[in-house]
């Protein structure tokens, strides 16, 4: 297995060289034959990473222990499900993983590109410039297929960190979305280089942009999801510097998507959303660079990783050539009006985008400060999350403001007498609800901005699925028909609000469980019994049991409510072959909030040690993730009717506007 | 005044002041990572946010009630005094690594957070053949 997947591993690389030379002189010479030839490498070089990809599997199903990667990641007695998932669960794995997600995208790219002609080529360049890279990164710095002379006679196992179903499907779903900014940025890339500069590749990218921000999301909420359940400490973000690598590029391509609207409908800001595009490729492979390069350890790990050297040449020329590309090319960018009036949704579209990122910028510095400080100074330091909470927290609620206005205000010119009449609802509604929580008796400043905002956005949502299925109800639609025709017939609107609502039940679910979350620590005897906030729980016993290179020890616990009991069994594995322990939290998961118990220590007599927290609405965060998911979902599916596609300016209001009060 | 100019202004605005609360908050929130030896060393981190890494000392560890109040971490060649008084994480124990993150009070820390280290999500790249 060992050297087929090296063989295969080479061949990719030599197809995907072969590629890029044929074509670059196909483009030259105008040579269809050569130009073919490139395109016909782009399926090659996938095919012969899909065979390394096989190769890899076979030998952690068969356990093939004479291979380094193999036998650092599994072991005999590991699980077939982890075995599998080991594939991403090193180094050099993962990175197999990335280009043969790649490979997956780029297939289905250069044959979705047939439409396209005249940028296809410069598309096929530039995945196989970037595959070519990731080819020579697999083969030369981290093979997954080096050997051992001797096979040692059992594997080291997977970190048993890594052995939760979350983080089988964390990484695969993180890979989707920062692969899956390579097939938009190379849309990108051939418009410039193409020197065609017009928006034929805004309508192919938008929905690769999508999809790979539907992923990102995703992977953010495993991510999120396993450190909640795995780590013990009660928490899902901590700003680390691999989330915020994720978070970097969900932030710029989510703002590409608002201003993709900009310059679709008005032709404004074609260089920007351009630049916003290149800018989330640069940060997807800034943060695989992030996470692979030992970087973030220390500036001296990485100094000795060679892959880290690799990533660096080639996010510098990346950068370099598509941002030179666009300030060379750009200029061709046909500009268009300057926006009219600062009450319009252009306006609000590139307050948003200022915004994100401006978010994604202070994110970046927070992560890379500690790096350049290293560097200079010689101090390792770390930046904490006060430092991410000072800044995000009022440019989210900054944004909220704009998510409850910006989608109501038309184009060009919005009436500033007739928005007021629309927003004033909303607007007592969230004054409503913020004066509602503070009868509670919360003074938070930021709580109750942030519940205000959430129910103005919630309520200027509602009401526009309530106009819209009003207008479908005189043509006389029953209400759930109209309510799934509305979001049917107008994907790209209605898919959008449905992210919005998301973004709101997520953000009540973060502020309500990181603001009010409670915690308690308490070693208790057989049958005592702790209280924590409406909770009350009783220590029944504990028990140990043996397994395959494990010992468990389980304490059982009950809790009441006043009205039901549920038990509760939080546990402590040890992990014979690695000699590790790790928790396995015990959740009481509600609408209301998450009892948290995780056994801390058990004494021989049965004396246990728990860590007990209250944490808040943790569930509205996890569902307002999938609502997020689902609304990103529906808008990019592809438009359902013709007149629904890519149409010029001003002319989707006149459909849309006709119940609404956009002119 | 034009829109744009407007626009553009109140933008700017936003800039300047995300950067000014990035500006002051990076130096605020700045935590050192070092060594109980290293600390030593540094008289000008006496009173500044540290996070020190070190291993429990065998023995060390103090308790009021069954109720951990404090524990001397070493890196093997300094040995430093921790005081500390809240949740403990999951894997806390005698002989472990630990991170402690506080202040110097006197001769020993307050710290305000412990955390044990975990190994990191993934390894440092394997050399190639």
């Amino acid at each position: 297995m060992a050297d087929l997947g090296t063989f295969a591993l080479l061949a990719a690389l030599v197809v995907a060289l072969y590629g890029i030379v044929t074509g670059v002189l196909g483009l030259r010479r105008g040579d269809a034959v050569l130009l073919r030839a490139a395109h016909r490498s782009v399926t090659a070089w996938a095919a012969f990473i899909a065979l390394a990809s096989g190769a890899l599997f076979v030998a952690l199903v068969s356990r093939d222990f004479s291979i380094r990667y193999v036998a650092e990641t599994t072991n005999r007695s590991l699980p077939l499900i982890y075995t599998i998932s080991a594939f991403w669960g090193g180094h050099a794995g993962s990175l197999l993983l990335w280009a043969f997600v790649l490979g997956a995208y780029a297939v289905a790219a250069t044959h979705g590109l047939r439409r396209a002609p005249s940028l296809a080529p410069y598309v096929t360049l530039v995945l196989l410039s970037t595959a070519a890279f990731f080819t020579a990164t697999l083969a030369f710095s981290s093979n997954p297929f080096s050997t051992f002379q001797v096979p040692p006679p059992d594997g080291r196992g997977l970190n048993p960190l890594l052995r939760n179903p979350w983080m089988a499907v964390h990484p695969p779903a993180l890979y989707l979305g920062f692969v899956g900014m390579t097939v938009p940025f190379a849309l990108a890339l051939a418009s410039l280089l193409s020197g065609r500069a017009d928006q034929e590749w805004l309508a192919l990218a938008r929905r690769w942009v999508l999809t790979a921000w539907v992923f990102l999301t995703l992977g953010l909420l495993f991510g999120a999801k396993w450190s909640y359940v795995v780590l013990g400490w009660g928490g899902y973000w901590a700003w680390d510097p691999v989330e915020n690598a994720a978070l970097m590029p969900w932030l710029t391509s989510t703002a590409f998507l608002h201003s993709i609207q900009i310059t679709q409908r008005t032709g404004l800001l074609a260089g920007w959303t351009t630049a916003l595009m290149l800018v989330s490729f640069a940060l997807s492979i800034l943060g695989t660079f992030l996470t692979r390069s030992g970087v973030l350890s220390s500036v001296h790990a990485f100094a000795n990783s060679t892959v880290g050297l690799y990533f660096l040449i080639f996010l510098g020329v990346s950068v370099l050539v598509s941002f030179g590309l666009l300030l060379w090319r750009g200029r061709r960018v046909p500009g268009g009006d300057p926006v009219e009036s600062v009450l319009s949704r252009e306006a609000a579209f590139l307050a948003n985008n200022v915004l994100l990122v401006v978010a994604a910028a202070a994110v970046l510095f927070g992560t890379l400060f500690p790096i350049f400080a290293e560097a200079a100074t010689g101090d390792r330091i770390n930046v904490g999350p006060p430092y991410f909470n000072q800044v995000i927290v009022p440019i989210v609620l900054l944004l909220l403001a704009l998510m409850a206005v910006g989608p109501l205000l038309s184009w060009r010119r919005a009436d500033p007498a007739e928005l007021t009449s629309t927003l004033t609802g909303p607007a007592a509604g969230g004054l409503l609800v913020a004066a509602a929580i503070a009868a509670l008796g919360i003074r938070n400043v930021s709580v109750l901005l942030l519940a205000a905002l959430c129910a103005f956005v919630a309520g200027t949502i509602v009401l526009e699925f309530a106009r819209g299925v009003r207008l479908r109800r005189t043509h006389g639609e029953a209400l759930p028909i109209a309510l799934v025709r509305l979001v049917d017939r107008n994907r790209r609107r209605y898919g959008g609000y449905i992210v919005h609502f998301g973004i709101l039940v997520m953000l009540v679910g973060i502020t309500a469980s990181s603001v009010f979350s409670t915690q308690t620590q308490a070693t208790l005897a057989q049958g005592d019994r702790m209280r924590i906030g409406r909770y009350e729980l009783r220590y029944e016993d504990a028990q140990g049991f043996r397994g395959p290179d494990l010992r468990m020890t389980a304490a059982r616990l009950t809790a009441f409510d006043g009205v039901s009991s549920t038990p509760l069994t939080p546990r402590h594995l040890y992990h014979e072959s690695q000699d590790e322990i790790t928790a396995e939290v015990a959740i009481r998961s509600t609408w209301r909030d998450d009892l948290y118990v995780v056994l801390i220590g058990l004494s021989a007599d049965r004396v246990a040690t728990f860590r007990v927290l209250l944490n808040p609405m943790v569930q509205w965060l996890w569902t307002g993730a999938l609502v997020i998911v689902f609304g990103g979902l529906i808008a990019a599916l592809p438009a359902r009717r013709p007149q629904e596609k890519e149409r010029p300016a001003y002319v989707e209001q006149t459909a849309v506007a006709a119940g609404s009060r956009i002119r | 005044m034009k829109a744009s100019r407007k626009l553009a202004l109140g933008l700017a605005v936003i800039i300047v002041a995300v950067g000014a609360v990035a500006y002051s908050g990076i130096r605020s929130a700045a935590v050192y990572y070092l060594t109980p030896t290293e600390f030593a060393g540094r008289a000008d981190l006496r009173g500044a946010q540290v996070r020190l890494a070190g291993r429990v000392v065998p023995g060390s560890v103090r308790r009021i009630d069954g109720r951990v109040v404090g524990f001397r971490i070493t890196d093997g060649a300094t040995v430093l005094d921790v005081h500390y008084d809240g949740p403990l994480p999951d894997l806390f124990a005698e002989n472990r690594d630990v991170l402690v993150e506080g202040r110097l009070g006197g001769a020993s820390l307050n710290a305000t957070r412990v955390m044990t280290t975990h190994p990191t999500e993934y390894k440092e790249g394997t050399p190639g053949r």
